[in-house]
């Protein structure tokens, strides 16, 4: 799998978040990791190189499958969600944050979104209103919450939204706030309510 | 900033609370596409209007577009007609084929123009959904030299794609639809047989194979499919209410009703299951019951406009005027808000 497709990204002047240099011209490689990683009919065989509406037919957003916001809910895996982000339209691949062979992430906690996003703005309490180190203080515990299956394996939501406790209200979706804060005197070091 | 450790209210509305003393303000709180797909999955065609600007606007996601796409044709397909052609010449292969999807929606002589060129498209899944969607508008060549099928390449290519995955019961299931399309009842019967050996509890391949016996005029066989099915899973709303058209093509009207009511029971959120046993209930006389169930279901889902018409006519007809009147303006103005009128 090329590599290629993580590009190089570049700080404009003054700009908190980095952009890439040379546009994503090909969904080859998360087309690629998307035949696992997606929630998808299979079409007749496998042909490595392909896109992957050619080989595959993708879930749409429904319910069960996804909360009506588009967050995951059934097992649906990655791409799906992926794919409704910012991230993606920016020309975010996979292997911007995770090692292709191993799936592991390629920096520490938020070292990963400061690759793009600069540390200085984001990962401080005036963005993400927590304490330093605290739980919430995690980029990942507000953009992107877990949800667990099969009663072991904890995934991330790939949506990176903001997260939206109004449309919990109205439709029922989930919300990382009060994925934490969901019980009596949890202790999670919010700043500045309650 | 203090850190505070207990939160006495842990609701959604305290975390909303908690944002907004933040300064953080969400502008779309009322018109979000969320609360669109929300309101669509419940039958409210209210949600139309966002759902199609949800479906054109070039800066949201293809997923979220092509779902879009996907719940308006569900929901309210004559809405889709001006922005299909946009949409089928999308560069996005997510978009044609939510539209391709979407197209099978309309009534069946708006569907052939719009599809023929799908049936050309680069993309393999997009040509699979418009096999789907045209077997049923064209008829199987007659074998006289001459007539040839216009399709013929597009079809042989779905059956050879789907003839890979032929351990899988969803796909015996769309083969068979797409034999039974094509005429070939025969091969649509032993194929859905064959996506029930493989699993006795795939819902829509029972019901489908008890369809066919009855167009096949073998009531009994349909019965048999569906009680087995039953037997299996008793919480299969879509068994029992097959059961009950079942019940009420064969004269058994309290059957019907009661296999009508368990459907209804099994429905997520009250719509379609529950509309038609209100019908049920009326032609039965049972009014009052049949406005009851009209009533807790547009409590429960509001904006469904069979109910809202079957409430303004029951009411009507139980001489309780001023309530017609009342789902009279609720209808007109739940059609306005859907663009229609």
């Amino acid at each position: 799998m090329s590599l290629k497709a993580r590009g190089t990204w570049q700080w404009a002047e003054g700009a908190d978040i980095a952009q890439r240099s040379e546009l994503l011209t090909s969904n080859h490689q998360i087309d690629s990791c998307a035949r696992c990683h997606a929630r998808r009919g299979t079409l007749g065989e496998y042909h490595p190189g392909k896109p992957l509406l050619d080989t595959h037919r993708l879930a749409i957003v429904e319910e069960p499958l996804y909360w009506p916001d588009g967050q995951i809910r059934d097992e649906v895996y990655v791409y799906g969600s992926f794919i409704q982000s910012k991230m993606h339209q920016a020309g975010v691949a996979c292997t911007n944050c995770h090692n292709p062979h191993s799936n592991q992430l390629v920096a520490e906690g938020n070292g990963v979104c400061a690759q793009c996003h600069l540390a200085s703005t984001y990962d401080n309490p005036t963005h993400h209103r927590h304490q330093i180190a605290s739980a919430g203080s995690a980029c990942v515990d507000c953009h992107m919450p877990s949800q667990l299956y099969m009663g072991v394996d904890s995934r991330r939501d790939h949506s990176m939204r903001i997260p939206r406790p109004d449309l919990s209200m109205s439709t029922g979706a989930p919300n990382a706030c009060n994925q934490c804060h969901s019980r009596p005197k949890c202790g999670l070091g919010l700043l500045g309510a309650g | 900033m203090p850190a505070t450790n207990a939160i006495a209210d842990q609701s959604a509305d305290w975390a909303y609370s908690a944002l907004a003393d933040w300064g953080v303000t969400f502008t779309d709180r009322r018109n979000h596409p969320a609360r669109a797909v929300h309101a669509a999955g419940r039958g409210d065609i209210r949600a139309a209007p966002v759902l199609l600007d949800t479906a054109n606007d070039t800066g949201a996601t293809g997923m979220q577009r092509a779902s879009a796409i996907t719940h308006l044709g569900r929901l309210l397909p004559e809405q889709l007609m001006p922005s299909l052609p946009l949409w089928l010449g999308s560069r996005d292969p997510l978009i044609r084929l939510a539209a391709a999807e979407a197209i099978g929606q309309l009534p069946p002589e708006q569907r052939q123009a719009l599809l023929m060129p799908l049936s050309q498209d680069p993309v393999l899944a997009v040509r699979m959904m418009s096999a789907e969607q045209l077997v049923g508008l064209v008829p199987a060549a007659s074998g006289s030299p001459g007539q040839k099928d216009p399709f013929e390449a597009l079809f042989r290519e779905y059956m050879t794609v789907q003839s890979q995955h032929l351990d899988m019961p969803s796909v015996l299931t769309q083969l068979s639809s797409f034999q039974q399309a094509r005429g070939d009842t025969e091969a649509a019967l032993s194929l859905l047989q064959s996506a029930l050996r493989k699993n006795p509890e795939a819902s829509v391949s029972r019901v489908n194979l008890a369809d066919l016996y009855r167009t096949l005029g073998n009531e009994a066989a349909a019965r048999e499919t569906l009680e087995t099915g039953i037997a299996l899973n008793a919480d299969d709303g879509a068994l029992w209410f097959s059961l009950a058209l079942l019940e009420v093509r064969e004269g058994n009207a309290e059957q019907g009703l009661r296999a009508l009511a368990k459907a209804a029971s099994l429905e997520e959120t009250p719509g379609y299951y529950h509309y038609v046993l209100a019908v049920a209930q009326n032609d039965q006389g049972l009014s009052t019951e049949a406005l009851a169930t009209l009533k807790a279901t547009h409590r429960a889902a509001p904006g469904q406009p069979n109910v809202l018409a079957a409430l303004m006519q029951y009411s009507q007809l139980a001489g309780d005027r001023q309530s017609a009147q009342r789902y009279r303006d609720e209808l007109r103005a739940t059609v306005q808000a859907a663009g229609l009128q």
